[in-house]
């Protein structure tokens, strides 16, 4: 422990000194370079014709909500990272008498952070011994000539159930939505930053986001029957995010009860932490 | 006891009178300032039993002379306006007889506990102390404009004319102490016991130099002092006592040591109490208490002019219930310690210096295992406070001043895991473990002007600065302050003006005044969802809370005759930003069953105005009545009535004494109180009226038998400030038994 401590120190000093070092440890960062992220490796697979291979990862256990998806592309052939690039995620879930996709973010090339290609998943429903998600991953490679393209798949995902932090069910404006909760992922007694995404079916394939809901937070802990106070409702930031404050004033469990409004109609649902 | 100290007291006093008709001399002598070592004119000269006829008086030069003096010495007491009176042994031998009178401390109530002090007071000490049972609760509220809030049969919480514990500064020994408890279940009156204690010293306003440190009145427990003598002795006493009401019981014991540069006081003491009955004969669940404490003083002489002086007090007290409570307490348990260093005459500018350093840790644990709370709890607070002080009077020229240097560092904690059934344990910090340090300084000066009136001034000048170290309480404030830094500085001061003058004859008369500025209590700044079962709301402190100033006022006028003395004080205190729980229906509360959230706010203003009486009557050598009446009346600037308000109130207290046997007959009663404030959950109390019985007995001159009756007739009451209108202990049997040795 003493020793790991004292890498982590080492490499941390000699981030301070050298702003960025040239380090090889591929799952902390595919193109070297130091990251705090701890993330677990899903697969890797080939996009037969991009002449890029795709390493996915994930930073928890995925389950049905949302869930931050990191790919890595190297070169085929010399195995150096390719950072420019156009990566898209397509989610699927087979159930034999339909297919359906799931609410998705995209990866934003222009916005690489430490070279990963990161997106989001918020999937709908959990796997099971059957069901299976599968992820392909679309690859236009830019860094290579002629802007081959491929797709990688990923299939036999399990997707854990998550019914505290993920919620659906069809509003009263009339479409489909979910609500998927995304922070504080450590929640601490006092303010916390609160955010959570809105998306709505337009098809089995399309779920895009919705950011015209007014939205209203209440925290409330129901073993006590008390809210806290100053809490800041959350409003639209975009692509379906939605951000404000929540307020815990003990530990324990809480719920956090969200009201979203469109057209005068309102709905409710909540969110369960512990903590 | 202090009935058998009166019995001696009164045989001394018959036999000094008749000794004084026999022999024939003439006595000389001189009376002298204490402080400012001038000769003091127009000072009265009586025999110690008789108020009304001075038989001498001191010239403008200060020198007496009492002819016709018919024993080689006699004992004789010394008046005059502004001056603490004293008894003197004067000797027909000595030339020159000199006398030192120190100058009266104003507006500082002594309430004698164990000390044998000849005073005017004596019969008012009986009348306080009236056996070996009497907890501290009870000492204080049998004091005149003094009361107590009682939560339980334990740790009740003072209350000078009208004002908590938020706006008493309570001490022992000088020392600042912070109890642990954020429901005010430890008042720091709690961690002392009668049986260590010399006196209680109460200044019921900002108008004395020691007192009033930072807050509106103050209460100091003066612990017993160790004493040296010439020859080695050991003596003390051991006392044992029962009460019925509560079956309760008490043993304590006081062993002094004495040596001639060493001696050593040490106190223990054991207390037990079940539930007690009320007047109805109904078990009053939940009341019960056990205690223990031991307190030693050690006084070691260095010569003449310098001593050191070491206290250790270790108080724990355990399973006491709290029936008007929704939880009781687990442990009390209090550490005390200080060391003092007392120098005189050290030079010509410096006369005497009082240092002290110390420290006091408290852990306070409260629980509910035996109450059927759907939620259980846990609540532990710990404070600790280290200080010291530097204490001097100093002359310079024909004045003379008092400085006092203070610096004292407190840390409080608090916090509460809830344990709901089902459902994961809730934790949350009520007191952000503050630190808060204090550093003061004052002077004060007094004088004689003319032959008539004293005055006395007094300035002190403090800086205070509190700071949050909790992480997770910073945060728990930051929801309703977010701006909030997490420290707090402040500077603060207060003045006060004394007069005081002769009217005629046995008639006196004073005047104080103050103005000061209240340090902030812990829970006001930094409160977090502290529940408070007299309103039943949980309440939030406020760091940004103006510290709340008074203007106190009072006037006094004494009369003091031979058989008949009568006290009169008449006050007003005039608040500033008084502070209060202000109620925000915005917010949710926490505690279950709770009306709702207050915040501590200051609103602009509030008054508390009243009077207090005690008359003193000598009916004859063997008869005396003591009668005492006060009331209370305090409003808020919105004109309604400011809560917890005394109604009028007192006690009629008539004593026969006898050579070997005394007995004493009390009528406590009150008046109903209407006057009360709803959005703090009062309702009205009716009036009651108690009588109690009292006796005392020698026995072969070795024992000493208290017994008594309380509540004779087993009235059903409760006081205005008893909360959850818990009634009092219905009839009690007391029965005590004490030795000396």
């Amino acid at each position: 422990m003493k020793f790991v401590l004292f890498i982590k120190i080492l490499i941390l000093t000699s981030l301070l000194l050298s702003g960025c070092s040239e380090s090889d440890d591929s799952i902390q960062n595919p193109g070297g370079g130091g990251s705090s992220m701890q993330l677990i490796k899903i697969d890797s697979g080939y996009a037969a014709g991009s002449k890029a291979i795709v390493s996915l990862y994930r930073d928890q256990a995925l389950k049905t909500g949302y869930n931050k998806i990191y790919a890595a592309l190297y070169d085929s052939v010399t195995g150096a990272v390719i950072t420019n690039a156009d990566v898209t995620l397509l989610p699927l879930m087979d159930m034999g008498s339909m297919v359906h996709s799931a609410p998705l973010e995209n990866p934003d090339n222009t916005l690489l952070e430490n070279k990963w290609f990161d997106g989001a998943i918020i999937f709908i429903m959990p796997s099971d011994s059957l069901l299976k998600w599968k992820i392909e991953v679309h690859v236009r490679n830019l860094s290579a000539a002629g802007n081959p393209e491929g797709i990688a798949y990923f299939g036999s995902i399990d997707v854990m159930n998550d019914d505290k932090k993920y919620k659906t069910f069809n509003a009263s404006s009339g479409s489909r939505i979910y609500l998927s909760y995304i922070k504080p992922n450590s929640p601490v007694v006092g303010i916390n930053d609160f955010e959570y995404t809105i998306h709505k079916k337009s098809s089995m394939m399309d779920y895009p986001p919705d950011d015209s809901f007014i939205c209203e937070v209440y925290p409330w802990m129901p073993s006590m029957g008390h809210g806290s106070p100053n809490n800041v409702n959350p409003v639209s930031i975009g692509n379906g995010h939605y951000n404000g404050d929540v307020n815990f004033t003990m530990t324990g469990d809480w719920q956090l009860k969200v009201y979203i409004q469109k057209n005068g109609i309102k709905d409710s649902t909540y969110f369960e932490l512990d903590f | 006891m202090k009935s058998f100290l009166t019995l001696i007291f009164l045989i001394i006093l018959q036999t000094g009178v008749s000794d004084l008709l026999k022999s024939q001399s003439k006595i000389e002598g001189m009376v002298y300032s204490e402080n400012t070592g001038e000769p003091l004119s127009g000072v009265s000269l009586f025999t110690d039993d008789n108020n009304k006829t001075p038989i001498g008086k001191t010239d403008e030069n200060g020198k007496f002379v009492l002819e016709n003096i018919k024993k080689s010495t006699v004992s004789i007491k010394f008046k005059r306006v502004g001056y603490s009176q004293k008894i003197v042994e004067l000797s027909g031998s000595i030339k020159i007889n000199k006398v030192y009178l120190a100058e009266e401390l104003p507006e500082s109530e002594e309430i004698i506990v164990n000390d044998n002090l000849y005073d005017n007071n004596l019969a008012l000490n009986n009348f306080y102390m009236t056996s070996d049972l009497n907890s501290i609760d009870e000492l204080i509220s049998k004091t005149p404009g003094m009361t107590v809030i009682k939560r339980g049969n334990y740790a009740s919480e003072p209350v000078i004319r009208g004002m908590n514990s938020d706006r008493i500064n309570v001490t022992i020994d000088g020392m600042k102490i912070q109890s642990a408890c954020t429901d005010k279940m430890d008042p720091v009156t709690s961690y002392a016991e009668t049986n260590n204690l010399k006196s209680i010293s109460v200044s019921k306003g900002a108008f004395s130099k020691d007192d009033c440190a930072s807050t509106c009145s103050s209460i100091d427990m003066k612990l017993k002092d160790a004493e040296t003598e010439n020859k080695l002795t050991l003596n003390g006493n051991i006392n044992g006592g029962y009460l019925s009401v509560s079956n309760g019981a008490k043993v304590d014991g006081s062993f002094n040591l004495k040596s001639r540069s060493f001696g050593n006081n040490l106190s223990l003491s054991y207390r037990t109490s079940g539930d007690y009955k009320d007047g109805s004969g109904n078990e009053v669940f939940h009341s019960g208490y056990n205690k223990v404490n031991l307190t030693n003083s050690s006084l070691f002489r260095a010569d003449d002019k310098n001593s050191f002086k070491a206290i250790v007090i270790y108080d724990y007290a355990w399973d006491i219930g709290y029936p008007a409570l929704t939880m009781d307490v687990k442990d009390a348990e209090a550490f005390i310690t200080g060391i003092q260093f007392n120098s005189k005459d050290i030079s010509k500018l410096i006369k005497d210096l009082e240092a002290k350093v110390y420290f006091n840790k408290i852990n306070h644990v409260m629980d509910d295992s035996q109450r059927d709370n759907r939620i259980k709890m846990d609540m532990p607070g710990w404070t600790d406070t280290k200080g010291a002080y530097i204490d001097s009077r100093l002359n310079a020229g024909n004045m003379n001043f008092g400085v006092k240097a203070e610096f004292s560092e407190l840390n409080a904690n608090a916090e509460m895991t809830m344990y709901p059934p089902g459902a994961s344990p809730m934790y949350m910090v009520t007191w952000p473990d503050v630190n808060k340090d204090e550093l003061s300084l004052s002077i004060n000066t007094g004088r004689m002007i003319g032959s008539n009136l004293r005055v006395d001034l007094g300035v002190r000048a403090f800086g205070i600065n509190s700071k949050v170290n909790s992480e997770i309480g910073y945060s728990e404030l930051k929801i309703f302050y977010p701006e909030f830094s997490g420290e707090d500085s402040r500077f603060l001061g207060n003045v006060y003006m004394n007069v005081g003058t002769g009217l005629w004859n046995s008639m006196t008369a004073g005047i104080n005044y103050s103005y000061s500025k209240r340090n902030l209590t812990i829970s006001e700044q930094y409160a977090f969802y502290i529940f408070n079962r007299l309103d039943s709301y949980d309440y939030i402190g406020n760091p940004y809370l103006k510290n709340e100033s008074s203007n106190q006022l009072e006037l006094n006028l004494n009369y003091d005759a031979d058989n008949f003395r009568l006290e009169n004080s008449l006050f007003g205190y005039f608040f500033g930003d008084y502070i209060v729980g202000k109620v925000d229906s915005a917010l949710s509360p926490m505690t279950e069953n709770s009306n709702g959230v207050k915040i501590y706010t200051n609103i602009p203003s509030a008054v508390i105005m009243g009077f207090e009486q005690t008359a003193d009557i000598k009916i004859s050598e063997k008869i005396r009545l003591i009668n005492n009446i006060q009331y209370t009346y305090g409003r808020e600037n919105n004109d309604k009535y400011l809560p917890q308000m005394p109604p009028l109130m007192g006690t009629l207290s008539g004593r026969y004494t006898a050579d070997k046997y005394l007995l004493q007959g009390e009528a406590v009663w009150a008046a109903s109180q209407n006057k009360i404030n709803a959005d703090y959950g009062e309702t009205g109390t009716p009036s009651f009226l108690v009588f109690n019985l009292r006796s005392s007995i020698n026995l072969f001159d070795l024992f000493t038998l208290d017994a008594g009756i309380e509540n004779i007739f087993d009235v059903n009451y409760y006081e205005h400030l008893d909360w959850q209108k818990i009634p009092r202990p219905g009839r009690n049997l007391y029965i005590a038994i004490n030795t000396e040795f």
